[in-house]
């Protein structure tokens, strides 16, 4: 390859969060606050609604949850493989990450849930199902509201905090330009990494598989980390398109190169994600235990089994050719039509996952799903906006930052 | 640059921003090319590889005798006994399979990753696949019993209307693994083809000359051969990419699908990829750290790519701990007394020896190379590296036994011992593997000089190439 000029890139010429508009995140925190608020006022009135809401409130909170998990794994990822050409995009998957912050905030009401005693919910908060089925009670010192408590605890000081360390880190490296920076960063990376993975298995446990009183899978962990790569890589890709088009970011920064490249992530992602749920599936289709299928069983019926064959070819086959060829991936309109498309699949796939425990017969889809929503992608979007300030879009003055340019994919 | 005077931890400094040369000391694409070609070409044979090529044939030929005695004896031969009915021989073939996947993932995967490092161990990494699938072949071959129906592995057309058991994932793996083997073995021949084009250019004799000729397929180097070349090898390693993670898959399917306790869980189609990979490029090690010592090949093959091959097994090894850990936890949480006991059983059974065996050599080994003097001191590598070959073995060994040995009946409750066929046979398949592997060192281009030299400096280029 030939000798590139560095381009020189300052604060002034690549902009910065503040930039993207006058105080979204005020507007946004009142749409969110509001959509959350109107939607659980509008289900307090009857049982059944209420418990609709929490499930819901479950539901997105996953989602939201795990586009922050996604980008602290993938950052970590990158500082310690020492990736050059991702330099140009990583500020904007550390911002995704701060979604961690927001996110331990809008957990608290689920911690309320356990604490009031509420039953609707999880099983082993529940001292009758306790007492009637012997597997919930021999959890029952794993399986409690002051374990629950603590281990979430654990989970969001990692996350928040690490999430945070990293942003501060490479924000002052934008001001210093210390490569020892880089290379500290590539320790802290690989023990990120090993932390998200223990963290994010076993959140996903004790908030997705634990609503039910008997089912267990091995896999799950993988498959709840493979729906954060799905989540994180189409948002940040959606968000690095959209700044392109609006003229936020350079294209001669930002390249075609990068896109298309962000767009091979996602493809692993989408592929990596049928890999696990179809091993998962597999597996306990062919030993049909009925403790193992018990889960699926309700899955596969009525409206939910609509939603499975939804998910086989919507989350899986459709993009998987839609996105294979080159030049899809490297067509900013295309791909922008595939970030909005796997972020509404990864959604409907956390829905798939959650809801049936609360009305195994049918989907019980209305209002209260869309401003739940509105209202957790607007809270944790103005919690990001605030975090972010006025940093600059790109890290500046990160020692790679030339060879990410200059970065040409063959 | 000055190289020379750098210590192994010197040469693994990162400095953010410098791309560090892949090729150390003053080499050039002629250096190179003498430093490869030589192995092949020099009339007097190396001391060490002529003695380690003797014994691998000595065990080689105890593998073939052993194979004669099972078929004329029956499979009687192996501890293979009731209720053990899968033994050595899965546990083998388990075993050699994983070691075949490093160099398709190496080829394949990292070329995706645009890891130029691969270029300078790639080329033996792709041998010892193809050489580890032979052997890993073997093993459900004689496994049969009547080995004179072999041939109804595969499904054919026959008048008999005969067919194998198309939802058994035992049948799957005989297209995985062909698959696997053919892609693979297609991959490192093309690859071969500039090079062979090399030797075939240098060669004094004729027979060489006829030999690498035909090898070559009449390469010339020309721009469009090179075009043609670039995209084959891109498509290859696209298709090339699922199959690594297919093939280990369906072989963790083979115990999964099952109903028996501490087979049939869900993680294990990840969990034995990342294994896989793990005691892949453990064998890598074990044989590229001789290898670079005993021909000199320590400027191509440098310390980083040691480091960054340590990475690798650092982190996969630390998956398998991930599973172990999750297999034990869910055998827990789930609350089926089978399972739980299955893993109890493991850890503080019989066969606790070997799963403590397993648990040292897989989980805890590996993570030594979060300490960076060890992960680039050659010696502790080699030294890691066969712990990890051990482990990886007791693994499948602690897999298949103890899960057999002990299932639900405690009536039905045995041990198994192997015999001394089985010891012969596990020996012996590294004789086959090692044999091979020392008859490719010699004959044929062991790292893969053209596409080096696409990642040197060009002549001329001061600063070095800049990916």
């Amino acid at each position: 390859m030939a000798h590139h000029h560095p381009v020189k890139l300052d604060a002034e010429t690549v902009g910065n969060f503040n930039d993207l508009g006058e105080a979204p995140e005020r507007t946004a925190l009142i749409v969110g606050v509001i959509a959350i608020a109107a939607s659980a006022f509008l289900s307090a009135f009857s049982a059944v609604n209420w418990q609709h809401f929490l499930f819901t409130y479950l539901v997105n909170f996953c989602y939201v949850l795990t586009f922050s998990l996604g980008a602290f794994f993938f950052i970590a990822v990158q500082f310690v493989i020492r990736v050059g050409w991702s330099v140009v995009v990583r500020r904007i998957m550390e911002v995704v990450s701060l979604g961690a912050l927001p996110c331990a905030i809008l957990f608290l009401p689920l911690l309320a849930v356990v604490w009031s005693g509420y039953t609707g919910m999880w099983p082993w908060n529940d001292p009758k199902v306790i007492a009637e089925n012997h597997l919930v009670e021999r959890r029952d010192d794993w399986m409690n509201p002051t374990m629950f408590t603590l281990r979430a605890v654990f989970y969001f000081l990692v996350w928040v905090g690490m999430t945070r360390l990293i942003f501060k880190k490479s924000t002052r490296q934008d001001v210093t330009g210390d490569p020892k920076i880089t290379n500290q960063m590539e320790g802290w990376g690989a023990l990120c990494i090993f932390l998200f993975a223990t963290t994010a298995t076993f959140a996903a446990f004790d908030w997705i598989v634990s609503l039910d009183k008997v089912w267990f899978s091995t896999i799950f962990g993988v498959y709840f980390f493979a729906g954060c790569l799905v989540g994180f890589s189409s948002l940040t890709n959606l968000i690095v398109l959209i700044l392109l088009k609006t003229g936020k970011l350079s294209p001669s920064v930002v390249t075609v190169e990068h896109r298309h490249n962000l767009s091979k992530i996602m493809f692993f992602a989408t592929c990596f994600w049928g890999y696990n749920a179809f091993s998962q599936y597999l597996l306990y289709w062919y030993a049909n235990i009925p403790e193992e299928t018990g889960w699926f069983l309700i899955r596969e019926k009525g409206g939910w089994g609509f939603l499975a064959y939804v998910l086989i070819f919507g989350h899986f086959a459709i993009p998987f050719l839609g996105m294979m060829s080159r030049a899809v991936k490297r067509n900013a309109n295309l791909m922008i039509f595939w970030c909005c498309y796997m972020l509404v699949m990864h959604w409907l796939d956390l829905y798939w996952q959650i809801m049936p425990n609360m009305s195994p017969d049918f989907i019980p889809f209305g209002i209260t799903e869309v401003l739940v929503l509105v209202g957790m992608v607007a809270f944790v979007f103005a919690g990001v906006m605030w975090q972010a300030g006025g940093t600059p879009l790109v890290a500046i003055k990160d020692p790679r930052l030339d060879e990410s340019i200059a970065f040409h994919d063959i | 640059m000055a190289t020379t005077t750098l210590t192994p931890y010197e040469e693994v400094r990162e400095t953010p921003g410098h791309r560090f040369p892949i090729v150390l000391g003053n080499n050039t694409y002629h250096s190179v090319t003498e430093k490869i070609c030589r192995i092949a070409e020099d009339p007097k044979v190396n001391t060490y590889w002529l003695i380690f090529l003797i014994i691998s044939m000595a065990l080689a030929s105890m593998f073939v005798s052993c194979v004669f005695y099972l078929f004329f004896t029956g499979v009687g031969v192996w501890g293979n006994m009731n209720p053990v009915f899968w033994a050595w021989p899965i546990v083998n073939f388990v075993f050699w399979v994983g070691i075949g996947h490093a160099g398709t993932l190496i080829s394949a995967i990292l070329f995706l990753f645009r890891q130029n490092w691969r270029t300078s161990i790639n080329r033996a990494a792709e041998a010892m696949t193809i050489f580890a699938v032979v052997c890993a072949g073997i093993f459900p071959g004689i496994h049969i019993g009547r080995i004179w129906f072999v041939y109804f592995l595969f499904p054919y057309p026959n008048t008999m209307l005969m067919w194998p058991q198309f939802r058994s994932p035992l049948l799957w793996d005989v297209f995985a693994v062909s698959t696997y083997a053919t892609t693979s073995l297609l991959f490192w021949y093309m690859g071969m083809i500039p090079d062979f084009a090399t030797f075939r250019d240098r060669a004094k004799s004729r027979v060489r000359q006829v030999v690498f000729s035909v090898l070559s397929l009449g390469w010339t180097g020309s721009a469009r051969g090179w075009h043609r070349y670039e995209r084959a090898y891109l498509l290859l390693a696209a298709m090339a990419t699922p199959l690594v993670l297919s093939v280990h898959t369906i072989v963790s399917f083979d115990f999964a699908v099952s109903q028996v306790p501490g087979w049939h869980t869900t993680i294990f189609p990840p969990y034995f990829v990342a294994g896989a990979i793990f005691s892949g490029f453990a064998m890598v090690l074990t044989l590229m750290i001789p290898v670079r010592a005993i021909f000199g090949l320590q400027e191509l093959i440098t310390v980083r790519h040691l480091e960054h091959m340590c990475k690798i097994i650092m982190l996969t090894g630390t998956m398998v701990g991930y599973a172990y850990g999750i297999e034990f936890y869910i055998a827990w949480y789930g609350g089926n007394p089978y399972e739980g006991f299955a893993f109890y059983n493991r850890a503080f059974g019989p066969y606790w020896w070997a799963y403590w065996t397993m648990i040292s050599c897989n989980v805890i080994s590996p993570q030594l190379f979060w300490i960076k003097s060890i992960r680039t001191n050659p010696i502790a590598i080699f030294i890691i590296s066969i712990f990890v070959n051990i482990g990886m073995w007791f693994e499948r060994f602690v897999i298949t036994i103890t899960s057999l040995s002990r299932d639900y009946l405690p009536s039905s409750w045995g041990y198994f011992v192997p015999t001394w066929v089985d010891i012969m046979m596990l020996v012996g398949s590294f004789g086959i593997f090692f044999t091979l592997f020392l008859l490719f060192l010699r004959l044929m281009p062991i790292v893969a000089m053209a596409e080096i030299k696409s990642v040197m400096p060009m002549p001329g280029d001061g600063d070095g190439a800049h990916h």
